[in-house]
């Protein structure tokens, strides 16, 4: 498969009063073209700040680039000037935000809005822009465009300024599509009416996509394959089956059981214990070492490297070092496990 | 919006014949006499005068003729000056030259200080934001008068540029009075400016605008400026009463004859037609300028479109 983005060896600070905040520690991944790759993590991971530096928009005055570089069309986009950045953004890769709320500009009719890039990166007229723009509203499911382009949008629901942030991002019929958290601000039924519109719009532009979330309800539902981030850094990464039934990280191990299943008996719901760590003075060893009960003495010392379980399956844990000792992961986790064939606890198709 | 309007016009009256019966009291408790050498004259001649303003009539009686009047548009004629004119023509031949000063004042501040503040927004914590704060302090603190004084001293005595007083220049006369009134409007309009604009270039939609390939320019006129201009209109109002009482001290210090300098020298000699017609008068300027605000947010953010329309 052909790779569109390749991000390698990422490294970012934002230099505060309180001294420099390792933010990202050392990021890798690649993006095909047309998947979904789905980052999860829980607040604080690096995850929306790693999208955010693909597309340059972290404030310029704080975020600095340390090492590493994000490749995409031949080009290291960290070093690309403004000039440059301003062409790719909006055309060759476009973002979706977490509030619709307040991601449209309130004062301006949406349809200048989803005009707006198109005048800016297609040598088409205003009156050609404006059609494209109705085709889009009418791609993205809203109702009656002609008549909706001249309104504001304090006159659309939550749901339908969601479908105009979609609309917007996809105008120029972008290569990558960066969707931050999109589903998170919207009540259950509209989150999944917007995350069918863009499974559908996805097959359709044959956009790649990278959607961050901590909801692993719609990794499920979106993902191609999946990367597990915490304390700035990518812990797993691997196919949705691979993450969802045959995971190695204890962190993922902890988001899975944290989890609600249909079949969960237990009437509790697990939580990992602890708080995520400070990334002013990042630990020492694996981040997740001091929450983990399946930290080792070494996990407290050295960062743990990738060990790949499959070509398609990495995850940063001693655990999966030859010389570790056999754990047995959480009792969910072992449930999800036994239906994943290659699994040291698969039990033959169930169904 | 025709019907929100409609509404509003007549909250106005009400508010005017509030504002009508207050100050007439407040003239009537008020020491002093219009009829100025009122100790040189005799009883007779002195009951004479009062009957030819209807001075001796009972109080109540004198108001409802006074309001009775204005509802027709009288305000009444002058007492000890001008010869008995009419007080609505005195207003208004000295109308031309408050407004015009008044107005180039307004102006001048809001650009500027508008241009001020998306600079110092634009270029948050340099030197040019620095410098456009304590711009801003300056104007905000100094009052009127100082800066007239200071004009007068620099620009038309010193250098000879602009006159140093009088109206017989034409617009080259309005000049300083103009400067003198805008610093007021340029500090609010900085400030407000700057404020909203870093608050607005800090929210989403900034980022999305960003997001879509906008340039520094565009996000900051296209996108920013309007929503930062929300703010500002709310402080047209007091903007527009510092520049009348400004303007009641600057036009005597420029000698302009004005409005502001009539109403001065009306109160020094107890010219009760004319201190209320001009009480009225600038009543109603200010709550047409409120008018206007309110009017006017509706037409910047959409959100705030007025009840009772339809949009």
């Amino acid at each position: 498969m052909e790779k569109i983005l390749q991000v390698k060896d990422l490294e970012l600070s934002f230099n505060t009063f309180g001294g420099e905040v390792k933010a990202i520690r050392g990021v890798n991944f690649d993006l095909y073209k047309g998947e979904t790759l789905a980052i999860v993590g829980e607040s604080g991971s690096g995850k929306s700040v790693t999208t955010k530096s693909i597309m340059r928009l972290l404030p310029e005055s704080s975020a600095e680039f340390k090492s590493g570089e994000i490749l995409f069309d031949g080009r290291d986009l960290t070093k690309l000037s403004d000039k440059e950045m301003q062409k790719i953004r909006g055309k060759d890769i476009s973002m979706i935000f977490q509030d619709p709320m307040t991601s449209l500009n309130p004062t301006m009719p949406i349809g200048r809005q989803i005009t707006e890039p198109l005048l800016k990166h297609q040598k088409i007229s205003k009156s050609e822009a404006r059609k494209v723009a109705i085709d889009l509203l009418r791609l993205v499911g809203m109702p009656k465009p002609e008549l909706r382009m001249k309104q504001y949008p304090h006159q659309f629901s939550g749901g339908q300024r969601q479908r105009i942030v979609i609309a917007i991002s996809l105008a120029c019929n972008p290569q990558i599509l960066i969707a931050d958290e999109p589903t998170t601000a919207l009540d259950v039924t509209i989150q999944a009416q917007i995350l069918e519109l863009m499974k559908d719009l996805q097959k359709k532009i044959d956009t790649s996509i990278i959607f961050i979330t901590h909801d692993l309800g719609v990794v499920a539902n979106v993902a191609d394959r999946v990367a597990v981030m915490y304390g700035g850094k990518i812990v797993e990464i691997g196919t949705v089956d691979e993450i969802f039934y045959n995971p190695q990280h204890p962190y993922t191990w902890g988001l899975l059981s944290s989890m609600p299943s249909l079949d969960s008996e237990d009437a509790k719901l697990y939580a990992i214990p602890g708080t995520p760590p400070d990334l002013l003075e990042p630990p020492k060893g694996d981040a997740f070492a001091l929450r983990s009960e399946y930290a080792m003495k070494i996990d407290m010392e050295m960062d743990p490297p990738f060990f790949e379980i499959s070509d398609t399956h990495k995850a940063a844990t001693w655990l999966l070092h030859p010389d570790a000792p056999q754990v047995e992961p959480p009792v969910s986790v072992i449930e999800r496990m036994k239906k994943f064939p290659g699994s040291r606890y698969y039990e033959g198709s169930a169904n | 919006m025709a019907r929100y309007i409609g509404k509003r016009i007549i909250y106005m009256v009400i508010t005017l014949a509030l504002i009508a019966t207050f100050t007439f009291f407040l003239m009537k408790i008020l020491p002093g006499s219009p009829i100025a050498s009122a100790d040189k004259l005799s009883p007779e001649q002195r009951a004479v005068v009062e009957a030819r303003y209807g001075l001796d009539r009972p109080l109540p009686v004198q108001y409802f003729e006074y309001m009775f009047g204005l509802v027709q548009g009288d305000l009444g004629i002058s007492i000890n000056q001008f010869k008995g004119a009419e007080v609505t023509d005195v207003i208004l031949s000295r109308m031309g030259p408050s407004a015009q000063i008044g107005f180039q004042g307004m102006l001048l501040g809001t650009a500027i200080g508008i241009l001020l503040g998306m600079i110092a927004a634009l270029r948050q914590n340099t030197w040019v934001d620095y410098s456009s704060t304590i711009v801003a302090i300056i104007g905000i603190s100094i009052p009127s008068f100082v800066f007239a004084s200071m004009l007068q001293y620099s620009l038309g005595l010193k250098l000879g540029w602009f006159p140093v007083a009088l109206w017989k220049d034409g617009f080259m006369s309005s000049v300083l009075p103009s400067i003198a009134l805008a610093m007021f409007p340029l500090a609010t309009a900085a400030r407000f400016i700057r404020t909203e604009m870093i608050e607005v270039l800090g929210s989403d939609y900034i980022t999305l605008a960003k997001a879509k390939g906008a340039s520094g320019s565009e996000i900051a006129f296209k996108h920013a400026f309007r929503n930062a201009l929300i703010p500002l209109i709310t402080v047209l109002g007091p903007m527009a009463v510092a520049i009348l009482t400004g303007s009641l001290v600057v036009e005597q210090i420029f000698a302009i004859p004005g409005i502001g300098e009539q109403f001065v020298k009306s109160i020094m000699v107890s010219d009760f037609s004319i201190i209320m017609g001009t009480t009225i008068f600038f009543s109603v300027f200010l709550i047409l300028v409120i008018l206007i605000v309110d009017i006017m947010y509706g037409i910047i953010d959409p959100r705030i479109r007025l009840s009772g329309g339809k949009s």
